[in-house]
């Protein structure tokens, strides 16, 4: 079972635009960009999904010309496990007693 | 003149990425570098000074200068409150020598719980919610006024014969004083010297300790109490969320906006108090319901079901206790709505919560009656 840990509506954010591509390998300004947040709200939820290893994150391997490495996100098992529970307990998915009635019964009739 | 000022917070970034302790530095150079890439202008000077909120916020800055804030700001407070005891009474009034003994002990509450079983973080750090650093704050500021509203009586020669006035027994002041002190260093020997030790016994304790000191010096065991309260609350320790916070917070409005007007609309003290106590219980009656339908669901129902009583009556506490504490820092007469609140809100919040918790079970297991064919 995935486990269940409460995260921030700011955290889904960035957490929905991580499962949408789990195999990619994201940077700050990319996520940024497409998550509408600031630097300062962005990089604080990285480091708190990096401490509890939600997110793995490393520089980029090669130098490229003009720019300096990137520092490159994307989400670890646990982390895509844990965070595509949590935004399928978002509203709007299904209501919650519902689902929690058809993962029981689910449990029950295998 | 913005690509300079850009150039020089970026030097400037660099150099208070040093703050940082080195498994965070990453960060801040990653931030960095993604600078360059940002358009000119304004969003790149965004993204710098987010950089530095990064830098304060995961070096410890922030929570240090707020914390430091908070406690100079305390101690100020309370400082003034006992100046102004000192200042205002005549020497010979011992009642005002009984107000300075309550101020110092409601100001030494504040200062000494935080450090009182500190290793166990009873009363220690604040837990990382905003409303709990709020409640926090707000419920420090209400017991320094409630020692602001004892010196003022006590200058205007009291009000209604309840506080300023009759007769001091040192005796009882002193018993009580060395009860109340007794109830929080007791079971910390005790557990200290046989740690093997049930903790309900202390805590059995502590309860008839306060209970006996309430009795001989009402005034201080509720500012010791309270002051306790809050700091056990809001503490990383407590089981009280975020939604029980935020919910019990707004809940408390009405209780106290009817505790600051009612005495003086309805001119009769115990009518005031009652018809308080039955805003309080219908206010946390509500914060129950929406704290009990915030809870999220979980796998068993007596499970949810326990969570969203316990929920509820947390919220209901909250809002009573809040709202209580609100009128007595308004005026020392209305002292006691700390504990009526506190009581009417948690039973208002525990019995709605609970009837919603029972409600919403039964209307799952139609759910479930009528999504068993589907699945089938």
């Amino acid at each position: 079972m995935a486990p269940r840990v409460k995260f921030s509506a700011q955290t889904l954010v960035v957490l929905r635009a991580l499962v949408a591509e789990p195999s990619r390998w994201r940077h700050g300004y990319d996520l940024a960009s497409e998550t509408g947040l600031k630097s300062g709200s962005l990089y604080p939820i990285l480091v708190r999904l990096a401490d509890r290893e939600l997110v793995d994150a490393r520089w980029e391997e090669e130098q490229p010309a003009g720019r300096p490495r990137r520092h490159l996100y994307r989400l670890t098992d646990h982390g895509m496990a844990a965070a595509s529970a949590a935004l399928a307990a978002q509203p709007g998915a299904a209501p919650a007693p519902a689902r929690a009635a058809v993962r029981r019964l689910a449990g029950e009739s295998s | 003149m913005t690509a300079r000022l850009a150039s020089a917070l970026t030097r400037t970034l660099a150099e208070a990425a040093r703050l940082l302790p080195a498994d965070k530095r990453p960060w801040a150079e990653a931030l960095q570098a993604e600078t360059d890439q940002i358009p000119a202008g304004g969003p790149r000077l965004v993204w710098l000074a987010g950089g530095f909120w990064l830098i304060a916020k995961e070096s410890g800055m922030a929570r240090r200068i707020g914390y430091w804030v908070g406690i100079a700001g305390m101690g100020a407070a309370a400082a003034w409150v006992v100046w102004l005891s000192w200042r205002a009474a005549g020497p010979a009034d011992p009642e005002s020598v009984t107000d300075r003994v309550r101020v110092l002990v409601g100001a030494g509450a504040l200062a000494a719980l935080p450090w009182v079983a500190r290793g166990r973080s009873l009363f220690g750090p604040v837990a990382d919610s905003g409303v709990a650093r709020l409640v926090r704050i707000g419920g420090c500021a209400a017991i320094c006024a409630m020692g602001l509203g004892v010196v003022r009586a006590d200058r205007h020669g009291g009000i209604n014969g309840i506080i300023g006035s009759g007769k001091v027994s040192w005796l009882r002041e002193a018993a009580g004083l060395a009860v109340l002190i007794g109830a929080f260093a007791v079971p910390l020997v005790l557990r200290a010297r046989r740690p093997q030790s049930e903790p309900g016994g202390y805590w059995m304790l502590v309860v008839a300790g306060v209970f006996a000191a309430f009795v001989l010096v009402p005034m201080q065991a509720f500012a010791v109490g309270v002051a306790a309260l809050i700091f056990a609350a809001t503490s990383r320790r407590s089981p009280v969320t975020a939604a029980s916070w935020t919910v019990g917070l707004i809940a408390s409005l009405p209780t106290a906006v009817a505790a600051c007007a009612l005495p003086f609309v309805l001119g009769n003290l115990f009518s005031a108090m009652f018809i308080v106590a039955l805003v309080a219980a219908v206010s946390g009656g509500c914060a129950g319901a929406v704290a009990a339908r915030l809870v999220p669901e979980a796998v068993s129902p007596d499970e949810l079901r326990a969570a969203r009583t316990r929920e509820g009556a947390q919220a209901g506490a909250i809002a009573g206790t809040i709202g209580g504490l609100a009128a007595a820092a308004f005026s020392p007469i209305l002292g006691e709505m700390m504990i009526l609140g506190m009581l009417a809100g948690l039973a208002g919040g525990a019995l709605v919560a609970s009837v919603t918790a029972h409600l919403r079970a039964r209307s799952t297991t139609a759910d479930l009656s009528a999504l068993q064919p589907e699945l089938r």
